[in-house]
């Protein structure tokens, strides 16, 4: 059995909160199969059965399993929420994209600053090279000057690239962080 | 081991294997292994439980690009620790009762 099938099979164990578990088998997985050097269909040769784990998880954690719906019961519910379309739709719709626009939002500062950082990097290597011939053409004192302006430039320019990296790689873990919290909470809601 | 024994055995493990510094879920699996059989689908509802008695908290930092589940220690659970080693006596007590009287009613 490869990753995906073993981790679509305990997805269908009736268990509530069963992402939570899901990622940390994932991530078990590849921490094994790093540490051991082997692949990951040879860790899940040894794991226990899906069926088993999931059994394992009520015994010793008690979640609760989801509930089951009865036929009637779920063709009520799908009338209502048909009925009930043009208003939960459009508030959904409408966090949808406060939620969309929030990211956009977190994820501005990184890109404005790898934008001025690549335009700084870029222009102060040219105008380095261009004083280069500033002073031949000119005078030293002026191409000594261009050059440390352009110097100054191409600093400020890496520093914000390098900022940019930083910020980019913690906003990845915050955005990843934050997305799995919303789904908890709204999975925890509609258990 | 005694399924029920091994059972309150693993959790003050947990908390231990934690006491030493932060881990994660393969990490401790490895380092207990010579201690107590643990499991990996043992560990994990147990670690939940841990973190919903707020014995331990848990945060996530990247590694090798990809996110990895660090479990931390709390307060709380350094405090049930330290009962547990209170507790232990107790338990000793009891297994010398069993200990003495096993021994007496075989010479017997």
């Amino acid at each position: 059995m490869n990753q995906t099938d073993f981790l679509r099979a305990l997805k269908k164990q009736n268990v509530i909160n069963y992402t939570d578990y899901v990622s940390d088998y994932a991530e078990l997985i590849s921490d094994e199969a790093d540490d051991k050097a082997i692949s990951p269909e040879q860790v899940i040769a040894h794991l226990d059965d899906p069926k088993i784990i999931a059994a394992k998880i009520v015994a010793e954690d008690h979640p609760a399993m989801r509930p089951k719906l009865s036929k009637p019961m779920f063709i009520l519910l799908l009338t209502i929420i048909i009925l009930g379309a043009p208003l939960w739709a459009a508030i959904l719709a409408t966090l949808l994209i406060l939620l969309l626009v929030a990211y956009i939002l977190i994820w501005l500062l990184p890109f404005i600053a790898g934008v001025i950082g690549v335009s700084f990097t870029l222009v102060g290597s040219l105008a380095t090279l261009v004083s280069i011939v500033a002073i031949f053409k000119a005078s030293l004192a002026f191409g000594m000057t261009q050059s440390g302006f352009s110097l100054i430039i191409t600093g400020i320019g890496i520093l914000l690239l390098a900022l940019t990296w930083h910020t980019a790689k913690r906003f990845s873990l915050t955005s990843v962080v934050f997305t799995k919290w919303l789904y908890r909470k709204f999975k925890g809601g509609t258990a | 081991m005694n399924p029920q024994l091994k059972k309150g055995l693993l959790e003050y493990s947990i908390l231990a294997a934690l006491k030493t510094g932060d881990s994660y879920g393969y990490e401790i699996i490895k380092n207990l292994d010579t201690i107590i059989d643990i499991s990996e689908s043992t560990l994990y509802p147990i670690l939940k439980r841990l973190e919903r008695q707020e014995k331990i908290t848990s945060y996530s930092e990247i590694y090798n690009n990809r996110l990895r589940k660090y479990y931390h220690i709390t307060a709380i659970g350094e405090t049930d620790l330290t009962d547990f080693l209170k507790q232990w006596q107790a338990v000793e007590h009891v297994y010398n009762f069993i200990k003495e009287v096993t021994t007496n009613h075989e010479s017997d």
